[in-house]
């Protein structure tokens, strides 16, 4: 790969939002958006989630300038996104009918699975949830995990085996209940 | 492991694939957009309220049955706040038992999930590693099978002594594991320090509180190379490369972790000198299972 096909960094592109190049500052939303995203579907509601996306983007936008240490821009948007969900945890009753209504399957048993699983994996701890999400919601492989988060192949191998086997708990139980 | 569900390769089982297809659901990636919409959960209310109202009642025996026990007659449940006064002892059969200090505010979010405003816990668990979470005001404490004691202050900052097992500090993005015998600490913001032992030395840990590196380096034991590696997220590229030095010295990295690998360190980069870091550090690895206490 030639230099000038190699992607920026985060550094780069953080350095360049910051002098007001909104293009760049839309890459890193490209970029990082779906590793948000998961954080927020973690402790979300679907829908709320979209919401609470944007406005942690648009938080980020405002505070760019105070983000001293460029390269550290994911793991700075990731706070930002789990204050973010406290605060519309705070205020919100969280139900599995929003997520049915956002899954839009072809049939309500479909739905309501969706929803039921998606339930599942939030209840899980933090490590699983978070890999799991990335694996089945954002459709990531491992490898992808990985290089996202800056986590081993060993972590997430891990996250996702045993985080698997919860899950699998956890729906058994629920379709028993 | 079943290599589908690490990279797609080979055979699907059927769980695998239809969690796939009923998660891909919810995978979207909206524009990014400066209008706020209307938040939907406002629609949800008054289903939220019905959902309550009808699992309610007949919960509510199960669900106190299944709360923070505190002496003969007390029980906490989610959502009840705990302002002790003097020492309190809250247990559960699926947890542990976890001691109140005096001037402690203590939250029960959920069954296994506490939130400690300001003050002090002292935790001994027996639920499997990963289930019992206690938040703070900036960061979380993940129970990984171990008895630890946890102290906020007023302004969010804190501490983390583990006496038994491991406990994961943070969040799973920036993380601190901290095993038995060490201790770490976090400020308002959520900043994790690395993981220092009990038994270095007080020159070290005040080196390690203050940052300075060159001090920390020179002082660091065999022992202290767990704490040396946990500085690597936490330091500037020059600094890591003084760290690097030092480590490799107390214990040679692997062959693919070189000095100019340090230049780029993501945690990727030092993850194969995890173990013999941890093995050097006389640091046990997470158990599978937790005995009884």
């Amino acid at each position: 790969m030639r230099p000038s096909e190699v992607a920026p960094s985060d550094a780069e592109l953080v350095l360049a939002a910051q002098r007001g190049d909104v293009s760049a500052f839309e890459q890193l939303y490209a970029r990082h958006a779906p590793l948000i995203r998961s954080i927020l579907l973690g402790r979300l509601a679907a829908a709320d989630a979209d919401d609470a996306l944007q406005e942690v983007f648009m938080t980020a936008l405002r505070k760019l300038q105070s983000l001293r240490e460029p390269a550290a821009f994911v793991g700075w948007v990731a706070r930002i996104a789990r204050n973010r969900a406290e605060d519309f945890r705070r205020g919100a009753v969280e139900t599995m009918q929003l997520d049915r209504d956002y899954a839009a399957r072809s049939t309500q048993q479909e739905s309501a699975e969706a929803a039921r699983a998606l339930a599942a994996i939030r209840a899980l701890p933090e490590a699983y949830r978070q890999t799991l999400m990335l694996r089945f919601v954002e459709g990531m492989t491992g490898p992808d995990i990985a290089a996202r988060t800056g986590l081993t192949h060993g972590s997430v191998r891990v996250n996702l085996h045993r985080g698997m086997q919860l899950l699998r708990g956890a729906l058994d139980r629920s379709h028993v209940a | 492991m079943n290599d589908y569900l690490w990279d797609r390769s080979g055979d699907a089982d059927e769980e695998t694939r239809r969690l796939e297809e009923l998660l891909g659901s919810f995978r979207a990636l909206p524009e990014f957009r400066a209008r706020r919409s209307v938040p939907r959960i406002l629609f949800a209310l008054p289903i939220a309220a019905m959902l309550i109202l009808g699992i309610a009642v007949p919960a509510f025996l199960a669900y106190r049955a299944s709360g923070w026990r505190a002496g003969a007659l007390s029980v906490y449940r989610a959502g009840d706040v705990i302002r002790a006064r003097s020492p309190l002892r809250i247990e559960t059969p699926s947890i542990g038992v976890v001691d109140v200090a005096a001037g402690t505010t203590l939250r029960i979010v959920e069954k296994r999930r506490l939130a400690l405003d300001v003050g002090t816990i002292h935790a001994r668990t027996t639920s499997p590693p990963g289930i019992f979470i206690v938040d703070t005001p900036s960061t979380h404490a993940v129970d990984l099978g171990c008895e630890y004691v946890l102290e906020v202050a007023k302004d969010g900052s804190g501490s983390l002594h583990v006496t038994a097992g491991w406990v994961e500090l943070g969040d799973g993005w920036v993380q601190s594991l901290v095993p038995r015998g060490a201790s770490a600490s976090f400020d308002a913001e959520g900043n994790l320090t690395a993981p220092v032992f009990d038994d270095t030395s007080a020159e070290f840990k005040e080196a390690l509180r203050r940052h300075d590196i060159a001090r920390v380096v020179a002082l660091a034991r065999t022992r202290d190379a767990y704490t040396l590696l946990n500085l690597f997220r936490r330091t500037t590229e020059e600094e890591r490369l003084i760290v690097y030095d030092r480590l490799a010295q107390l214990v040679p990295p692997p062959p693919p972790i070189t000095r100019d690998s340090m230049r780029w360190w993501t945690p990727g980069v030092t993850g194969e000198w995890w173990a013999p870091v941890m093995k050097a550090s006389g640091v046990e690895g997470l158990k599978k299972k937790k005995k009884q206490l």
